[in-house]
This record gives C-alpha cells, structure tokens and sequence, in this order.
C-alpha cells in the first residue's frame, strides 16, 4: 500500500473512532435519562407514566397541567430526590473509580485504595454504636452518622496521604500499602464496635455498610451536588493529565503534566466525592470498578472520553440498581450493595474472561 | 546559535556516592551531541538531569537563558521533549493515541487538520504510519521504540509553535531496532539537529556514535572522561580502557571515517582490507564470477524509503 493510501487509512480509522464515541455519548445520555424517568414512574404508589410527566412538567413551570397532590408530593420529595441522589451517588463512585486508576497506572485500583471507605466506615461504626452512648442529647441521630462517616473518610485519606508523600512527593506504591494497613486498622476496630453492639445497632451497621438510598432527600441531593461543579470544570485538564499518566510519572513531567498537583488534586476530589456519597447512600462497591471498565471496552481508555463517559455509566447503573433493590422484594427493600456485587461481580468476571481469551 | 544548555560542575548525588560527578555540558543549537560509556556509568542520571527530571545536588544549568529549576514544567515541555531508556504504558492505547499524548498535554490544538497533519507527518517519520491504528501492547518491542520516536517528534512539533530554543533527548534510542530503523533514526536526528534543535543522544554502538555525532561524550564511572572530535576522541585511545576490551581502530574510504572492532571479534574472523580502495562507494562492489548475483547494491546511505518523507516541512 502507498504511503497515502496508508494515511488516509489512518485518518479514516481515528474519524471513526470519533464517530463511534459520539454515538456511545448519545446512547448512554439516552439510557440515563429514560432509566431516569422509569425510576420516577415504578414505585408503591401507582402512578401512570402521562400522570409522572404532568406533574414534572408544572414543576418546571409549564402552566395548565393537572395534577393531584398528593401524587404529586410522592414524585417531587420522594421519589425524585431519591434517583437523583442515586445518580449523582452513581456518577462520583464511577468518576472517582477511573481517576484512581489513571493515578495508580492499575485498572483495578477502586475509590476505597486511599482509605476512605475504611475511615467512613470506622466512623459510622462509632456514630451507630457509640453515638446513642456518648451523646445522646448532641446526635439527633440523624446528622451524626453522614457528618461522621464524611470527617472519617477525610481524616483516614489524609493520614494515607501524609504517610506516602515525602519531600514534597507522593509515592503511589507507598499509598497502595498505607492504604491497605489504614484499612486493616480501621477494619479491626469496626469489627471490634460491630462485637460490643447491640442487634439493632448490629443490623443498622450491616445495612448502612451495604448501602441504600433509603432516607433520600433534598438536602442530601443538594449536599453531594456542589463536588460536581470542581470534577466537571477539571474534567479536560485531569483526562489530559491521566492520559499523560498512563506512560508513566518521568514520561508526563517531560510532557508537561505537574504530576505532584494532578495527584493532590485527584486524591482531593476523589476523597470528597467518596466520603459524600458514603455519608448519603453508605458503602456501594463494584460501581467504581465496573463502570470505567465498561467504557474502556466501549471507547478506549482515554481519559477525556472515560471520565464524563464513566459518570454518566456509573449513575445509570446505580438508579437501575435502586430500582431492582426497592421493586424485587417490595414492600421490603434489599440493600444497594448487594444488587451492585451481585450483578456486577458476575459481570466482571465475564469482562476478565472475555479478555483473557483475547475476544474483547 | 547559542547554547540551549549550559550546565556546569553537575553533582548528582545518592548516599555517598556520586553518580554524576563535575560534569560540565553544554548542547549547542543545532549540533549532534552523542554520549556512550559503560553501563551504569551515569548517562542517562545524566540525560534526567539535563532534562530537568532530577535536581542536581549541586552545579547549575542553564536552559535557553534561564534557570533550568526555575522555568514552569509547561514551558520545558514546548523547550526539549525525552525518549526514555524505558517506557511501561499502563492502558491500551492505540499507537495514534500514543502519539497524539505528545500533542494534547502542551494544550496545543488537537483537533482539525492541523494537528491530524502533524500527527501523520510524525508517524510516517518513525516509520510506523501502517501499524497507526494497532493496539500499542501488540507491537513488537522495536515498533514501540518507533511509537515513542514518533510521540517526542510530535511533542517537539508542537512545541515550535511557541518556542524557537529546542532539545530533544535520547536515551538508547536504537536500542531494540533493526538495522534500517536505526540508520533511520538517526538520519531523522541529524535532521532535527539540522534545522537548529539540540539533540543529545546515548548510545551503546560506537560506530553508530562516531558516524553521526558533531560531538562525542565518553562517560565513566560519573565522569565525563572525554569529549569533542568524534573521530579524534576515538584515536585518543581512552575508549577501550573504559570499556575494558582491546579495540581495533580501523578507517573506511572515503575520508577514512573510523570505525572500531573489538580485538577478539578481528582475532577471530580472517581480516582483510577492504579491497579494492573504491574510490565510490556509491558503485556497486565487482561481483564475482559464480559468486549469488544481485544481492542487495552497498549503499553509502539508506534507499529511499517510500513511505518516509525526509523533509522536515511540517515545522512551520
Ligand atoms: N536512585 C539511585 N540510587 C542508587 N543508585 C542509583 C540511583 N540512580 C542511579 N543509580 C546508579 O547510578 C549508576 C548510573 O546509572 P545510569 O542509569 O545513569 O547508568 P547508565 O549510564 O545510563 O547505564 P546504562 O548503559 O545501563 O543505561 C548506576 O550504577 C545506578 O545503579
Ligand atoms: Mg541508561
């Protein structure tokens, strides 16, 4: 083939990458908004998907539609709050999953490496065990427990942090372990509250540990929204930077990535999205993982493409498991944490399998 | 055209030992700077440091009039672009997209025509244009030396928009490629040093060096034992005590280019002069009588090669 040939080969290659990006854009948007709305539409309460649609768009302002009360209360404070808390709970793990994976150059690094599931869940463990003991008149019970399990995330990521850096850098080698001996600790000791507790404190644990979005309401929806705003902006500098990343830390300080402030940065954001989605949904696994890998299947692994990509995947996959997790056993409700193991670790499995017999 | 580097008296030390020692470098504009010396003798410490990668312990460098440590890491990446000795690429890339690393982090405009321009022009460079759209993983080891070629010329493509003092390291950067693709390599390094860039290369093949070089560096044990002349520096001798073999300076027609054969090597294959003494070499050798016809025509320089275009056009 002539060198011209093989050039317009090429080009023809990249544009349709592009193109099939776009579409993969288009799709998951799709996906997101009509699981979305059937979100809102399944419930206890009947009510018609026209009826759903009505009520949302007087809500918004449009004039001269009817709506009962009543069903309308249902949708707007219960129901609404509810997805929209899943997806944003959704989108930060699966945004926070493929930047930790980009910073530690390991497609199997997950948001919980820096420690703040482990310090979250220490400080929950306290709140529900400790709480009701050591200040009964302070903890409203309510506010305790995600305050908590926020400041616990932070102390746990800092701590981790402070171990690994040196002179003014991180080693990321360093982090992996003091992530994981942080999490030894911080597991022990929950596990020690868990053996001093009670069988309601017990069972309080156990499901806050698996996640739920039970409790979901406006103010919680309005409290993990502002970490949106930072990871949306720094989206296209931290995908260049990640991608940069991606040959190695000498690589990207020649290519002139300021590595030390990328890591600082991401282990920042990733530290604050965890810890709010743990303080309002409680522990959800596998979504950080299975998220980025799905879009790298789909569009590659750049990270410009991967990080909204993965978002938008991350929260689609988690109102869909909300939903599974509040209709399977209804009235009853699963926990969160077991819907997204047990559909996404199979899936998983699938993804090594497939792509260690070269198919994918 | 000044010097893009000057350094002197580098210290670079780790524990008690020095691992680069009282070097003192400068790479002119536009000149071939090639460094050998033994393994571990402090080349490529040396190439980091000139790179700005590692803080010297103690000297001071000069980049393009300022402080190497005070420039902003954005600004020295437009400045010098690095081939490391080593690569690992933690995700999988395609090739493209390998290449196209060296234009999105300078903020450069990676979209549109301009870029797609450049981007093939630095692929077809380094030779590795028909394997574009391949995962990186399933490239040989020599079509990855080539990928990463390919991303330095890109970075420094889209540096010379903003930057008119360029240096491009090279650290062993024929090191896993074939013979083509190493005379290849460094033809398009000459180049680049031609059209006004520092280049600083290490290499491991002395003959390779001394063919190519404007100046030759020998480095040991932390220090620079010699540098200049390439072909002066070679018959000063000091290359094979710091090797540590018996070398045979030997000199090929025309203008006696010297060459070097470890001594065993010569000992043991029956030496002859090179006979006759063509007086161009661009003529093909007589061939014998019986002996295979119409091998492959000795040339001085690589056959064109079709898909490589040996103009720098796209420099703007
Ligand atoms: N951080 C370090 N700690 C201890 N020793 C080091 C460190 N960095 C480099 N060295 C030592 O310094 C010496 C020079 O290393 P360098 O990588 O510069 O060698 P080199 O000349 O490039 O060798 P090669 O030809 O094998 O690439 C080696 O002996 C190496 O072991
Ligand atoms: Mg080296």
């Amino acid at each position: 083939m002539s060198g011209a040939a093989i050039e317009a080969d090429v080009l023809q290659h990249v544009s349709g990458m592009r193109r099939r990006a776009f579409l993969i854009i288009l799709l998951l948007a799709l996906l997101s908004i009509l699981l979305f709305f059937i979100a809102i539409v399944i419930g206890a309460v009947p009510i018609a998907p026209a009826r759903v649609l009505a009520i949302l768009l007087k809500a918004s302002g449009f004039q001269g539609v009817e709506s009962r009360a009543s069903d309308a209360n249902v949708i707007l404070n219960i129901r609404l709050p509810r997805v929209a808390l899943g997806f944003e709970v959704g989108a930060a793990l699966a945004v926070s999953g493929a930047l930790m994976q980009g910073l530690f150059r390991n497609p199997l690094a997950d948001p919980g490496l820096i420690g703040v599931s482990s310090g979250a869940g220490l400080a929950a463990a306290a709140a529900i065990v400790l709480g009701g003991k050591l200040a009964p008149n302070v903890a409203s019970g309510f506010a305790l427990l995600p305050v908590g399990a926020f400041l616990g995330g932070l102390i746990a990521t800092l701590l981790i942090y402070a171990i690994s850096t040196r002179d003014g850098r991180t080693s990321m080698a360093t982090m992996l372990l003091a992530g994981v001996g942080v999490g030894a600790f911080c597991g022990a000791l929950t596990g020690l509250l868990a053996y001093w507790s009670n069988d309601q404190q017990l069972r309080d644990l156990t499901f806050w540990s698996l996640g739920s979005l039970n409790g979901a309401n406006w103010s919680k929806t309005m409290m993990i929204a502002p970490i949106v705003l930072p990871l949306a902006v720094l989206t296209s500098f931290l995908g260049r930077s990640l991608n940069a990343l991606a040959l190695g830390e000498a690589e990207a300080y020649h290519l002139g990535v300021r590595v030390q402030l990328v890591k600082s940065l991401t282990i920042g954001l990733v530290a604050l999205a965890v810890g709010l989605s743990v303080a309002s949904a409680g522990v959800i696994s596998f979504i950080g993982i299975v998220a980025p890998h799905a879009i790298r299947l789909l569009v590659g692994p750049d990270n410009r493409l991967l990080l909204p990509l993965a978002a938008l995947l991350g929260g689609a996959l988690l109102i869909g498991a909300d939903l599974l997790a509040r209709t399977l056993v209804a009235p009853a409700e699963l926990p969160l944490g077991v819907i997204t193991s047990a559909i996404g670790a199979p899936f998983f499995l699938w993804l090594l399998l497939t792509r260690s017999r070269g198919l994918l | 055209m000044g010097a893009f580097i000057e350094a002197r008296a580098l210290y670079y030390t780790v524990g008690h030992q020095n691992i680069v020692e009282n070097a003192t470098i400068s790479l002119p504009a536009g000149r071939l700077i090639i460094v050998v010396g033994p393994n571990g003798a402090g080349k490529s410490t040396l190439l980091r440091l000139l790179s700005g990668e590692l803080r010297p312990t103690s000297g001071s460098i000069v980049c393009a009039g300022e402080k190497l440590q005070g420039t902003p890491t954005w600004r020295l990446a437009r400045r010098r672009a690095v081939m490391a000795q080593a690569t690992q690429l933690a995700f999988p890339f395609t090739v493209n997209e390998v290449v196209r690393i060296g234009l999105e982090t300078l903020g450069a405009n990676t979209r549109g025509s301009e870029a797609d321009a450049i981007v093939a022009q630095c692929l077809r460079r380094a030779d590795i244009l028909q394997l574009a759209c391949r995962k990186y993983h399933t490239l040989s080891g020599g079509e990855q030396q080539r990928t990463h070629f390919a991303r330095v010329l890109c970075q420094l493509a889209a540096g010379r928009r903003s930057e008119s003092a360029q240096a491009l390291y090279l650290d062993e950067p024929v090191a896993s490629l074939d013979l083509r693709h190493q005379l290849m390599l460094l033809d398009a390094a000459r180049e680049i040093a031609k059209s006004g860039i520092a280049v600083m290369a290490i290499l491991h093949d002395l003959n390779l060096a001394v063919a190519y070089a404007d100046e030759l560096v020998v480095m040991h044990a932390g220090r620079i034992v010699a540098s200049g002349n390439p072909a002066d520096v070679l018959a000063g001798g000091i290359v094979a005590d710091v090797f540590g073999v018996d070398l045979r300076l030997c000199a090929t027609p025309p203008g006696n280019t010297p060459f070097v054969l470890p001594h065993g090597h010569a000992r043991r294959v029956a030496w002859r002069l090179p006979t006759p003494p063509v007086e161009n070499r661009f003529q093909p050798l007589p061939i014998q009588e019986g002996a295979t016809t119409q091998r492959s025509e000795p040339r001085a320089t690589l056959p064109g090669i079709e898909n490589t275009s040996m103009s720098f056009s796209f420099w703007p």
